[in-house]
């Protein structure tokens, strides 16, 4: 990986644990520790939007450590051990179990704004570098200027665009997509939909069918329906995949504007309530700035 | 909006009903959920501890002790608390009378800066004046292009310079040019940009402080975490906004977002984005606002539509009626009709207080009006000016007439004498009629 992706990557997990290490450790030395000490410590937990639950959760089993330990256990080992096993080895990989030799696909949706469009081209960017022969697929027909947002990306990474007319059916536009991706033998297609509101029906149901014509076209493991998440997102991300799982059967998450200093903490929450792994990370607006995710070294930088 | 919110408001609040008097045990209790549910809804926690450290101190004490129904009080204190941090009253957008004005958007990538540039076009339009919408961005591939698609789309005029250098340089040559068209406003949209960005905040500093813009809209999307606070700060150690428009609050389930920004910046909320439509920005109103977090529907904002539905003569014409207190099927009926035309059916029922919402949202909104419609047009014109002669064989009848059930017949019966009961406390002149009906603001206090 090239040194400035890591470097923001980095500056992003730093943020993460800003001043909550260094608050454990002290309250860990400390001979006691009075209830305002302990629910500031979950304040600092819950300004990185984890979540009040979880934030509790935390300071409760961290206080029950000290408390049963007198200080003679390791608490960045518990720490470790809790925040990994939120995730698995090896899930941020794509296509796990594809079929081999047959077009894949990803189905990227979300609400507006969180950079689906430019995603769906660092996406391409990617995978044409690992040899991929990519197509993109706007299903967008309903904002303005979508096609020619994707057509641009689409230019710059050097692969096929294809694109509905405004108004046009979305589920429509995407089955044409594919059946043209099969006779011109690509290996990947990228579908990007239009962003959409968790609350409105008709949507979702639209949502659901375009996600119903990639399923029909493709075996299972060749397609990941990627939900993408605004690291800025708080609690509400939460409420946006309970209302997306429902119309789609969602495979992963891409974070995206890791570089905003979000600490993106939603990404424990979702994990733990949804088993949904997180593929990649978004840490700025040029073609590469996309990291696949690593949790290890994920929480590694965040206890260490 | 703020649905989820609310509805956990008022499961709190239930605990605190019947009880005779609010010891100070029950108002922490009470204020230790309230917690949670602020903190999960994303109220940034200092806000949350603020409020209700406020809240506890005006509820604990005296005023509760005396008063007669103390969850009553607490819930009217928290109303009041958060409307205060809402900004008490409506803020009007600011158009002195230059040509041309100039409106700023600035914000995150993918606030809705560019969107909102073109509702808000509309907005003046609708108002006769004449928008001009331009664009800085020349970063984000097709911004421009999006932006011009909207105007076109909105039939307002569209300005571009792509070959320009600067941004100031853009706006420069769009006042003249506006000058020379005769447009009045010019909105001019510019790239998201993070708040880390420093080179992006100074170039925008560097505009603001070459033009002089009447308003600089913070474009900030309703669905922001914890971190919307810092969001706000960083923006303002470069740029001094003149008021937020909140975004995507369709979207929003919980809303906290809009308290914390507020209770930290003190910037004015002067628009919300409701919806992917360009005729989808609201004005906003902290009064209704802080009534629909609490779970007492947007009253107000109903009744202000209902009002411009009804035209004077009509509004006689009921009012006549409710004097008689003789609301029938046949205006029922009306109603039913004139509901339609209000927009779509979900969009009113959000405005409905919580308890109302969950009867009528049970069954498919649009659905159960044809229903309901089809079983009224069953009935003899006897039946509709009387309905407490509908028996049993009747209501077979009606039943089978409108391809519904007996059940079905039964429900519209019972929500008929609901309605013309709230006919008959709006003719009292109560403020809030559909929260009255289910006990004070709707928590059946």
């Amino acid at each position: 990986m090239e040194k400035g992706l890591w470097k923001r990557w980095l500056q992003g997990v730093e943020r993460i644990k800003e001043g909550v290490k260094e608050r454990l450790a002290q309250l860990w030395s400390q001979k006691s520790t009075g209830p305002e000490e302990w629910e500031e410590l979950e304040e600092m937990l819950i300004a990185t939007d984890i979540g009040p639950a979880l934030a509790m959760e935390l300071v409760t089993e961290f206080r029950s450590l000290k408390e049963r330990s007198r200080g003679s256990a390791d608490w960045r080992e518990w720490l470790y051990g809790k925040l990994i096993s939120f995730f698995k080895e090896g899930e941020h990989n794509l296509f796990p179990q594809a079929q081999p030799d047959f077009l894949k696909a990803i189905f990227l949706v979300g609400i507006n704004g969180v950079g689906k469009t430019t995603t769906a081209g660092k996406l391409a960017y990617l995978a044409q570098e690992r040899g991929e022969k990519v197509v993109l697929i706007s299903a967008d027909t309903f904002r303005a200027a979508a096609n020619e947002q994707l057509a641009i990306w689409a230019e710059r990474v050097g692969c096929r665009f294809f694109g509905g007319s405004p108004g046009a059916d979305p589920a429509a536009v995407v089955y044409d997509g594919l059946q043209s991706a099969l006779k011109s033998k690509e290996t990947l297609a990228i579908v990007d939909t239009a962003g959409r509101s968790h609350v409105n029906k008709n949507l979702l149901a639209e949502l659901e069918k375009v996600s119903r014509v990639v399923r029909r076209f493709l075996p299972e493991g060749n397609v990941e329906n990627i939900l993408v998440i605004d690291a800025l997102a708080g609690q509400n991300a939460f409420v946006q995949v309970s209302a997306i799982v429902q119309v789609v059967p969602l495979t992963g998450i891409i974070l995206t504007k890791w570089d905003s200093q979000a600490k993106g903490g939603i990404l424990f929450r979702i994990r733990r309530e949804f088993g949904l792994p997180v593929k990649y990370i978004g840490v700025g607006e040029g073609v590469d700035d996309l990291i696949p995710f690593d949790a290890h070294e994920f929480v590694r930088a965040i206890v260490f | 909006m703020f649905e989820e919110l609310a509805e956990k408001f008022a499961s709190i609040f239930k605990k605190l009903r019947g009880k005779g008097r609010l010891t100070a045990e029950d108002v922490d209790a009470a204020l230790r959920e309230l917690r949670l549910v602020l903190l999960e809804s994303d109220v940034h926690y200092r806000v949350v501890k603020d409020l209700i450290s406020r809240v506890r101190e005006r509820a604990v004490g005296q005023e509760v002790l005396e008063s007669v129904t103390p969850g009553e009080m607490v819930m009217k204190i928290l109303w009041d608390e958060i409307r205060q941090i809402l900004g008490g009253e409506v803020r009007a957008l600011h158009l002195p009378s230059v040509t041309p004005v100039l409106f700023l958007f600035v914000g995150l990538q993918g606030s809705g800066k560019t969107t909102t540039c073109g509702k808000l076009g509309l907005f003046l339009k609708e108002r006769h004046y004449f928008p001009l919408l331009t664009s800085t961005d020349t970063r984000r591939p097709a911004a421009r292009e999006q932006l011009r698609t909207l105007a076109v789309s909105t039939g307002l005029d569209f300005f571009d310079l792509p070959g320009a250098s600067h941004p100031c340089e853009v706006v420069r040559t769009a006042k003249q040019y506006a000058r020379e068209r005769g447009r009045d406003v010019i909105l001019v949209d510019t790239a998201g940009r993070l708040h880390v960005e420093e080179e992006l905040l100074a170039e925008l500093r560097e505009l603001a402080q070459n033009e002089e813009f009447h308003e600089i809209f913070l474009v900030l999307d309703a669905t922001t975490g914890q971190e919307a606070v810092k969001v706000a700060e960083r923006f303002r150690e470069w740029i001094e906004p003149t008021g937020i428009i909140l975004t995507k609050v369709d979207t929003d389930a919980r809303g906290g977002a809009v308290l914390s920004i507020v209770a930290q910046t003190g910037w004015p909320v002067k628009f919300v984005g409701v919806g992917e439509k360009l005729g989808q920005l609201e004005v906003f109103h902290p009064e209704r606002m802080a009534s629909r977090i609490l779970g007492m529907g947007d009253t107000l904002s109903l009744i202000e539509k209902i009002e411009r539905a009804i035209t004077e003569e009509e509004r006689k014409k009921i009012e006549q009626r409710i004097e008689r207190e003789e609301f029938t099927f046949e205006d029922f009926l009306e109603e039913l009709r004139r509901l339609k035309q209000l927009g779509s059916f979900d969009e009113l029922v959000n405005m409905l207080p919580l308890q109302l919402r969950g009867m009528l949202t049970q069954v498919d909104g649009e659905k159960s009006l044809k229903r309901t419609e089809a079983i009224i047009l069953s009935m003899t014109k006897e039946e509709r000016r009387n309905p407490s002669i509908i028996n049993a064989s009747r209501k077979r009848r009606i039943a089978q007439g409108s391809g519904t059930t007996v059940q079905e017949v039964n429900r519209l019966l019972r929500e008929f004498e609901e309605v013309r009961k709230l006919w008959k406390k709006m003719r009292k002149g109560h403020v809030f009629p559909f929260a009255r009906k289910r006990g004070f603001l709707g928590f059946g206090f």
